[in-house]
C-alpha cells in the first residue's frame, strides 16, 4: 500500500521492458505530471531516457534511432494524436502504455494507423493519478461538481482514477459511501459497475480481510480547508501554493532568478521529507541546525592547503553544492512564510479560527472576530475565512450574529464577490448539505463529554488543536463503530472484521492537514494501512473556486 | 501493480488491417497487364532518385541486431521469472497437492527453450540459417542409421562412442573395430539411441557447431592414423625380406665389383 512506489514501479518497468538503447518518453499533459511527482528528471536520465516530449507537440524532430515509450491517458484526443504519430512515425520503435483501460475499438483504430508496423507493445499500466506521498494521492480534477452534482466527464475521470489506484495496489475492495451525499453514492456505484464489468482484471489474491474503499464528500467537512495551517507542507500550500510539487516564488520581493520556482519533493529532498509534518516553530530550529551544519562545511572547505585537502574538496563538492541548494531553497521558503505570517497577523487570526472550530464559547468568539475585523492588518481573505467559519459554526445558534458580521465585512470594503463567497461557504458546508452530520461534536453526548475533558486538560498547541473530521470517521471505522445507515455498503456483502487496508476518497478535494491526520493515524494503529485521496488538494483559495462551481447562486 | 498486455490483440488487428489494405488496394486499382507490369518504365528514374536516400538508411542487419537483442532481453526476463518460480517451489514448498506451480514452471521452461531455439533458427538471414542447415543434415544422418553405408560407418561408430568414452580410448577402439571389420566381420548391429535423447533441442543452438567440428576432426585423424598403421604394417611385413636383401647386397657388393 504505497502509491508512490506503485507509480514508480510502473515507470521503471516501462523503461526496462523496452530493452537497451536510447529512448524518448512521450507523454501528455497529465501523465507528465504523474511521472514528475515520483521521478526526478536526473533519475530517469540514468535509465537511458534522454528526451521527454509531449505528444501534442507538433514540432518534434524525427529521430529514427530512438525508441519511443508512450505513456498516455486513453483519451480520444490522445488516441487521435497517436494515430497521426503512427502514420508518420518520428521514432524507430514504439512501446505504448495506456494509463487506464482502453476499448477494443480504439486499439483497432491504432492498429489500422500503424501501417509501417512500428509498434512493439501495447499495454495498460494503471498509473493514472498523482502520487503525493506514500499514503496520499490526488486526481488533479478541481471543481468537480456543478449544482451539487457531478460534471459527467469528471465523474468518469474520478472513477478511472480510483480504479487505477485499486489496480495499481492490487486491491478489489468493498465499497462504502457517505449516504448523505448523492455524489458519493453515484461514484461508488459507478466504481462497482466498472469492477463488475472487468472481473478478470480485478481478480487478485484474496486476503483474509478484504480491503475497503470509503467515499466521502467534502461538504460534510467544509471547516478543514478554511483553516490556516501551521505544519510545513500544509503551510506552504496555504500561503504559497504547491502545484505538482512545485512552488512559484516569483512574487516574493527580492528573489534571485534561480529560486523563482522551486521543487519540494519528499522523494528527493531529505530535509523536506523529514520536516514535512513538523510545525512552524520546529521548522525554525531545524533550519537553524541545517544552517549551522552548512556553515561548518563551508568553513572546512575554505582551508585547502595540501593536495589531500584538494582531493577531498573535489570529492565532496557535489554534496556541498547540493546542500547549499537545499539550504538556500528552504531558507527562502521559510523566510517568505514568516514574512507573510507577520505581515497579515496570521497567528492571531489562526488562534480565533481554532477557537471557532474547537471551542463552543459563542460570545467570546464573536467578540474576538469583531476585534479582528476592526484591524487594518487583516487580509480580506482572512476576514472572509473568519466570517465563513463563524457562519458554519453558529448557523443555528439562537444569538447568531452572522448578518451583523457580513455587514461589518461590507464596511471594511470587502468586495461584493467575496461576500457572496462567504454565503456560499455556509451554503456548501452548512447543516443542510451535511444533513445532520456531527461536524462540531455538538449533538451527541459522548463527544460533548470528550470535548469537556479536553477543555479541562488544556491543549498543547492552540494553533493545531483542530483535527479534521475524516480522522474521527476513520477512527470509528477501525473500531467497527461506523454506522451502517450513514455509511452503507454498495452491494449486499459486508465486512465483518476490523478493516486492515482502507482507501478513503474525498470528493471535492483533500487538504494537507488531512494527509497529516492519516499519517498520524497510520503510525498510531499498527496493522492498519490507510491511503487518502481526493479529487484535488485544496488550500483556501482553490477551495473557494471549488465552492463557486459547486453551488448555485 | 496490475498490468494488462494488449499486444497480441493489437498485432492481430494490425495484421488484419494490413491484409484488408492489400485486398482493397487490389480491388481499387486495375491489375496492370503483364507487359506493363514486367517492364517498369519508372525504374531508371526511381533508382536515381532514391540512391541518395539509400545511403542515409542504415544497413539491413541493424534491424535484426535490434530484434535479436530485444529477444534476448525478453528471454533473460523470462529466465529470471523462471528462476523465481524455481526458488519459490524449492525453498518455500507448500506441501500440498497443488501442481499449479509445477505446471507453471514447465510452461515457462518450454516457452524459454522454444524461444531460444526457434528464435535463433527462424531468423531468415545470417548464421542462424547455416546452423539450421547443418543441424538438418545431422538429423538426417542419424535417422537413416538403418541403412548404413560403408562410408559413414566410421562416423557413426565414433558418434556412439564419443559420448561414452574418453577420446584417446575412442581412437584406439576405433582402430580395433576397423581391424575387425577388415578381418571380414563387419560390425553392423549397432544400436543408435534416438537423437533427441542424447541432446535436448535447446542445446543445439549453442553445441551443434562444436560437436560437428569435433566429429570431423576425429574422423580425419582416425583415418590418417589407420592409413599410417596400414603402411607401417605393410612395411613391417616387407622388412625382414628387405634386410635380408640388403645384407646380401653388402655381402655381394664387393664381389660384384671385384
Amino acid at each position: 500500500m504505497n502509491v508512490i512506489q506503485a507509480v514508480k514501479l510502473y515507470i521503471s518497468k516501462m523503461i526496462e521492458d523496452s530493452g537497451p538503447g536510447m529512448k524518448v518518453l512521450l507523454m501528455d499533459q497529465e501523465t507528465i505530471s504523474f511521472v514528475s511527482m515520483v521521478y526526478a528528471q536526473s533519475e530517469i536520465l540514468q535509465k537511458e531516457v534522454y528526451l521527454f516530449e509531449l505528444i501534442g507537440n507538433r514540432n518534434r524532430e524525427t529521430m529514427k534511432h530512438l525508441r519511443a515509450i508512450c505513456f498516455l491517458r486513453p483519451t480520444p484526443e490522445n488516441i487521435d494524436l497517436l494515430k497521426r504519430e503512427l502514420t508518420i512515425p518520428k521514432y524507430g520503435v514504439y512501446f505504448i502504455y495506456f494509463s487506464n483501460v482502453i476499448s477494443k475499438s480504439e486499439i483497432k483504430g491504432l492498429a489500422e494507423a500503424d501501417a509501417q508496423e512500428v509498434v512493439r507493445e501495447v499495454q495498460e499500466f494503471y498509473g493514472d493519478y498523482l502520487a503525493i506521498s506514500p499514503h496520499a494521492f490526488s486526481l488533479g480534477i478541481p471543481n468537480c461538481s456543478r449544482h451539487s452534482n457531478w460534471k459527467p466527464a469528471l465523474l468518469s475521470r474520478a472513477c478511472e482514477g480510483l480504479t487505477a489506484v485499486l489496480l495499481s495496489l492490487k486491491k478489489c475492495p468493498m465499497i462504502r459511501y457517505q449516504n448523505s451525499s448523492e455524489m458519493a453514492k453515484k461514484l461508488a456505484e459507478t466504481i462497482k459497475q466498472t469492477i463488475a464489468r472487468d472481473t478478470s482484471l480485478f481478480d487478485f489474491r484474496r486476503t483474509d480481510v478484504s480491503p475497503l474503499l470509503l467515499i466521502l464528500d467534502r461538504r460534510s467537512d467544509a471547516v478543514t480547508p478554511l483553516l490556516n495551517q501551521w505544519t510545513y507542507q500544509a503551510m506552504v500550500h496555504e500561503l504559497l501554493g504547491i502545484k505538482n510539487n512545485r512552488i512559484d516564488l516569483s512574487n516574493v520581493p527580492g528573489i534571485s532568478k534561480e529560486l523563482q520556482e522551486v521543487v519540494l519533493s519528499s522523494e528527493q529532498d531529505e530535509f523536506y521529507s523529514q520536516n514535512l509534518y513538523n510545525n512552524f516553530g520546529e521548522i525554525g530550529s531545524k533550519i537553524k541546525e541545517l544552517m549551522d551544519e552548512f556553515q561548518k562545511k563551508s568553513q572546512s572547505n575554505k582551508k585547502i592547503e595540501s593536495i589531500a585537502d584538494m582531493k577531498s574538496f573535489v570529492e565532496n563538492y557535489p554534496q556541498f553544492k547540493k546542500m547549499s541548494g537545499t539550504v538556500a531553497k528552504h531558507v527562502t521558503v521559510v523566510g517568505e512564510l514568516s514574512r507573510i505570517v507577520n505581515l497579515y497577523n496570521l497567528l492571531e487570526v489562526s488562534e480565533v479560527e481554532q477557537e471557532l472550530a474547537c471551542q463552543s464559547d459563542h460570545n467570546e468568539a464573536l467578540k474576538r472576530i469583531k476585534e479582528l475585523l476592526s484591524k487594518d492588518k487583516l487580509r480580506p481573505l482572512d476576514a472572509c475565512r473568519l466570517v465563513g467559519l463563524y457562519g458554519l459554526r453558529y448557523e443555528n445558534h439562537s444569538n447568531s450574529n452572522f448578518v451583523g458580521l457580513m455587514d461589518s465585512l461590507r464596511k471594511r470594503g470587502v468586495s461584493e464577490e467575496d461576500r457572496q463567497m462567504v454565503r456560499r461557504v455556509v451554503e456548501y458546508g452548512g447543516g443542510r448539505s451535511r444533513s445532520g452530520a456531527d461536524l462540531f461534536g455538538q449533538e451527541n453526548t459522548i463527544s460533548k463529554t470528550k470535548r469537556f475533558f479536553k477543555g479541562l486538560k488544556g491543549v498543547e498547541n492552540i494553533y493545531t488543536q483542530h483535527t479534521p473530521q475524516v480522522h474521527d470517521t476513520l477512527d470509528q471505522l477501525l473500531k467497527g463503530k461506523l454506522r451502517e445507515g450513514a455509511y452503507p455498503y454498495v452491494g449486499s456483502s459486508q465486512l465483518k472484521e476490523r478493516p486492515q487496508d482502507v482507501i478513503v476518497f474525498i470528493i471535492g478535494g483533500i487538504t494537507y492537514e488531512e494527509i497529516l491526520a492519516i499519517y498520524n493515524l497510520n503510525k498510531a494503529t499498527p496493522g492498519v494501512k490507510i491511503i487518502i485521496g481526493g479529487s484535488t488538494v485544496h488550500n483556501f483559495q482553490s477551495f473557494q473556486a471549488e465552492i463557486a462551481s459547486g453551488t448555485k447562486m | 501493480m496490475a498490468t494488462r498486455s494488449l499486444t497480441e490483440a493489437y498485432l492481430l488487428m494490425r495484421n488484419n488491417s494490413a491484409r484488408n489494405r492489400h485486398t482493397y488496394a487490389d480491388l481499387n486499382h486495375e491489375i496492370p497487364e503483364d507487359r506493363v507490369a514486367l517492364v517498369n518504365n519508372h525504374s531508371a528514374e526511381y533508382c536515381d532518385g532514391s540512391s541518395s536516400t539509400i545511403v542515409a538508411i542504415p544497413p539491413d542487419w541493424v534491424d535484426s541486431v535490434e530484434e535479436i537483442s530485444y529477444d534476448i532481453t525478453r528471454i533473460q526476463e523470462k529466465m529470471k521469472e523462471l528462476g523465481v518460480l524455481h526458488d519459490k517451489h524449492l525453498n518455500r514448498p507448500t506441501l500440498d497437492d497443488n501442481v499449479e506451480e509445477e505446471h507453471a514452471i514447465e510452461i515457462s521452461t518450454q516457452e524459454i527453450t522454444q524461444e531460444k531455439s526457434v528464435g535463433i533458427f527462424e531468423k531468415d538471414a545470417g548464421p542462424g540459417r547455416e546452423i539450421k542447415a547443418i543441424f538438418d543434415n545431422h538429423l538426417n544422418l542419424r535417422e537413416d542409421s538403418a541403412i548404413m553405408t560403408e562410408e559413414n560407418m566410421e562416423k557413426i561408430l565414433y558418434l556412439t562412442r564419443v559420448s561414452q568414452i574418453p577420446q584417446v580410448q575412442a581412437v584406439d577402439q576405433n582402430s580395433q573395430l576397423i581391424e575387425q571389420r577388415r578381418g571380414g566381420q563387419p560390425h553392423r548391429t549397432i544400436h543408435l539411441r534416438p537423437e533427441r535423447n542424447i541432446q535436448r533441442p535447446s542445446q543445439y543452438g549453442c553445441r551443434t557447431g562444436t560437436v560437428l567440428d569435433r566429429i570431423d576432426y576425429n574422423v580425419e585423424t582416425t583415418a590418417t592414423k589407420v592409413e599410417e598403421a596400414y603402411i607401417n604394417y605393410k612395411r613391417s611385413v616387407h622388412l625382414p625380406l628387405q634386410t635380408f636383401e640388403s645384407c646380401l647386397d653388402v655381402w655381394l657388393k664387393p664381389t660384384k665389383h671385384l
